[in-house]
């Protein structure tokens, strides 16, 4: 007898110290990674393999009333995936209450139940009663041990065996998978924080590679964005210049016109009576000449002295006021006020106004040489043109330091006219010839107006659907070739 | 008297039957029944008691003369429950052991189908009776599980 | 007042899931005999029933504490009968919670969760406890 009860001891003591071994084993098992799907394997396996728990499933909360089923052992159609409503059935008041259940007999007490149910059903009595989902797990389970894989107060789950045994699960049963389950819990919570940690790191990587393009991208963008503006500056400081221009021509025409009407008028009256003046010396010379009293007068060098100064001044006054009127008219013509906007305009005369208008500056210093071809009236803007022919002429005539030429040639190539002017000045340097054309650029100094003629008789041109081009050498002058639609139509 | 449909169902449908008394300190006892009938009066009830079962059965009877049979059909979970006045002891005749065998055989029957255990061991969970005892039914109450339990059947209940 | 131990072996046959029997006796003396789906093992002296609908033994009780309590073991062919006293109700506690989770599990798997509700787990101390067999009879000790 005692032999037997030693024996029976000795038993149990090897089955304990085995079941020890193997809850060694699980732990040192699902602590040595952070895989979770090996975990699960680990621990329902092992489950099954020492301990005979053949029907098993691990459901991880996924929020605050539904578990899923992340792994499972023993079941056919592996129900992974599926969940559980917190609160329902086995597992649900498990995770509900936070306790273990060990529960017997299933199968009867849920015949019981579903009989009163029916009962109810029958009374018409259904209202009271809620609709019942399918349960994961065994679809006869008759003995269930359910825990809940806590982490401090913290629910991430439920740990589930059933069996078809009516009873089949001991106290010693029980205690078993709470350890297992205990183990579990932590293992899957480090492994659900280590996987939740590599994806925040994969996010922010991907968001730091995003932003990084995203930077680069902004800064393509300013940069674009910087050179758009800039080339809209510029063409608002043109578009500006232009205005400023074209209100300084219209003032300056009206001024002209002022001008011109307030001076012909005396102008007028002084050319006349010089002519009346040389008309009446004639008649004083005449009777001169044809009395013979006057015999002694004629001869009188005092007279013939007299005479002779008259004359001079007369001429000069002649031509002075003729050159006055000259300019007068070169400059109403110049200004074109009376002109419609858009005509058919004699370059040549735009080209002689202007000329008349510098003589001032090319006087006595600068040859103007004019090479004018067989040229129709050209469609434009005269007022425009001549604008523009002043400024090439202007910065023509200041490239020349001491003296120089001036050639004017224009000609008809097909359907456009071609009007080129030459100077023999100081030339312009190669690394400035792409930028004379920019409102900005200037070599004159920062005096108002200047650096913006170029760009306003670019601009001219262009709005006529005409080219400009300049070839220059320092040294040896600077050539601007003009190209002119002859009609609009062109 | 007993109603058709209750009638029918302790002929055809019980399949286990418990007695409960009670003696003169109101302590209660519960005795298995082996087997059931109707009188032909249809006011009376016989039912038949193994003797492992009879401790303080007649003592009680004797003394106050309470008795109350309820018999289910396992399964469906239908059960009545029949509160009596003791009227005497009986011995034992064909009939009741013709009932006996006919409750013994359902209930072997129905249990081998919802618990699994074997027949036999089922069919020797009733014992054969050694007593009867015959009371007149006094009310009737439904015992199934649900809504109606605890409803009296007989006399019906007056409504309120 | 008599108390016993409950042996061992009669724990399981509380949780076969075959059902018990529960005879009471009201006040005026008239007994009550009743199939219950689950007697609960509190400890070596004592039982529980699950008190859910207030019915004629849940009445009978508090008015005679007296109660008569049969388990049915298939199994080995036996019934158990215990002789109990109501002794006090429990609405918390291990007990309460363990039958409370045990219904709930099961009505909210058969869709009846506001039909059974544990309202109170009446606490039994065991009196006497004899085991009747085909051919055995004995009793537990004092």
């Amino acid at each position: 007898m005692a032999t037997q009860s030693l024996e029976s001891l000795a038993e149990k003591l090897a089955q304990k110290t085995a079941e020890v071994e193997v809850l060694r084993h699980i732990a040192s098992s699902i602590n040595s990674t952070l895989d979770l799907d090996q975990i699960y394997r680990l621990v329902l396996g092992t489950m099954d393999e020492f301990f005979g728990f053949r029907h098993s499933i691990i459901l991880l909360l996924e929020d605050t009333d539904t578990l899923r089923i992340v792994a499972s052992h023993g079941y056919e159609d592996q129900p992974l995936g599926g969940t559980v409503i917190v609160g329902t059935g086995v597992i649900g008041t498990v995770a509900k209450r936070r306790r273990l259940m060990r529960v017997h007999n299933l199968g009867r007490q849920r015949a019981y139940f579903s009989t009163i149910r029916t009962q109810m059903e029958e009374a018409g009595r259904t209202s009271e009663l809620s609709e019942v989902g399918p349960v994961p797990g065994l679809a006869d389970p008759e003995s269930q041990i359910a825990i809940p894989l806590m982490i401090k107060d913290k629910l991430i789950g439920v740990f589930s065996v059933e069996s078809r045994e009516p009873r089949s699960f001991s106290d010693d049963q029980e205690t078993l998978v709470s350890i297992v389950a205990n183990q579990a819990a932590a293992a899957i919570q480090n492994a659900l924080l280590y996987r939740a940690a590599e994806e925040r790191r994969s996010e922010l990587a991907e968001a730091h590679e995003g932003l990084r393009q995203l930077s680069e991208t902004l800064e393509h963008r300013v940069h674009a964005r910087t050179r758009e503006l800039e080339e809209a500056n510029r063409e608002l400081r043109e578009t500006q210049a232009q205005l400023v221009q074209s209100s300084k021509m219209a003032s300056l025409g009206m001024l002209a016109a002022g001008i011109a009407h307030e001076i012909n008028t005396p102008i007028g009256a002084i050319h006349s009576n010089a002519d009346v003046e040389r008309r009446a010396i004639r008649v004083i010379r005449d009777v001169l000449e044809a009395s013979a009293l006057a015999k002694n007068l004629r001869d009188d060098p005092r007279l013939t002295r007299a005479f002779r100064i008259f004359d001079d001044m007369n001429r000069v006054t002649l031509e002075a006021t003729e050159r006055v009127i000259e300019v007068i008219q070169s400059l109403k013509s110049f200004a074109r006020l009376d002109a419609p906007d858009l005509e058919l305009a004699d370059l040549h005369e735009g080209l002689d106004n202007t000329l008349t208008l510098i003589n001032h500056l090319t006087k006595d210093r600068i040859k103007v040489v004019k090479d004018y071809g067989e040229l129709p009236k050209v469609q434009c803007y005269a007022s425009q043109i001549n604008q523009a022919f002043a400024n090439l002429l202007t910065n023509a005539v200041q490239a020349i330091k001491e003296t120089g030429t001036i050639n004017i040639a224009t000609r008809q190539d097909g359907a456009y006219a071609v009007i080129k002017i030459a100077d023999s000045g100081a030339g312009i340097k190669p690394e400035h010839l792409d930028r004379i054309f920019d409102p900005r650029f200037t070599t004159k100094g920062l005096r108002v107006g200047l650096g913006l003629g170029l760009s306003i008789t670019y601009r001219i041109i262009e709005n006529h659907h005409g080219s400009i081009n300049v070839q220059s050498e320092p040294g040896r002058g600077t050539i601007f070739t003009i190209r002119l639609p002859i009609s609009r139509s062109a | 008297m007993i109603p058709g449909k209750i009638l029918a169902f302790l002929e055809d449908k019980g399949t286990v039957g418990v007695s409960g008394t009670r003696d003169r300190n109101l302590v209660p006892h519960i005795h298995y029944v082996s087997g059931w009938s109707v009188e032909p009066d249809r006011r009376a009830i016989r039912c038949s008691i193994a003797e492992p079962y009879t401790d303080h059965l007649m003592s009680s009877l004797d003394d106050n003369g309470q008795f109350s049979l309820t018999i289910e059909q396992i399964g469906s979970h239908e059960t009545y429950q029949f509160k009596g006045d003791y009227i005497g002891s009986a011995s034992l005749t064909d009939s009741d052991l013709a009932a006996h065998e006919r409750s013994r055989e359902r209930f072997a029957k129905v249990v081998n189908q919802v618990f699994g255990f074997p027949e036999d061991i089922c069919r020797a969970y009733i014992l054969r009776p050694s007593v009867v005892v015959r009371f007149t039914v006094r009310e009737i109450f439904l015992q199934t599980p649900g809504p109606g339990a605890g409803q009296r059947l007989f006399p019906p209940e007056e409504k309120q | 007042m008599n108390t016993v131990v409950l042996p061992d072996e009669v724990k399981p046959v509380m949780q076969n899931g075959v059902p018990a029997i529960v005879a009471t006796c009201s006040a005026d003396g008239i007994p009550n005999a009743t199939l219950i789906s689950q007697v609960y093992y509190v400890d070596r002296t004592h039982i529980a029933l699950s008190f859910q609908f207030f019915n004629k033994t849940i009445r009978n009780v508090r008015e005679n504490p007296q109660a008569c309590v049969a388990l049915n073991d298939l199994q080995s062919n036996t019934k158990w009968i215990l002789d109990v006293q109501y002794d006090h109700s429990e609405t918390e506690g291990p007990i309460f919670d363990e039958m409370d989770m045990q219904i709930e599990a099961i009505a909210s798997a058969t869709g009846m969760s506001g039909i059974f509700k544990l309202r109170a787990a009446d606490i039994y101390r065991v009196e006497s406890c004899r085991k009747l067999g085909a051919t055995t009879a004995s009793s537990g000790s004092s």
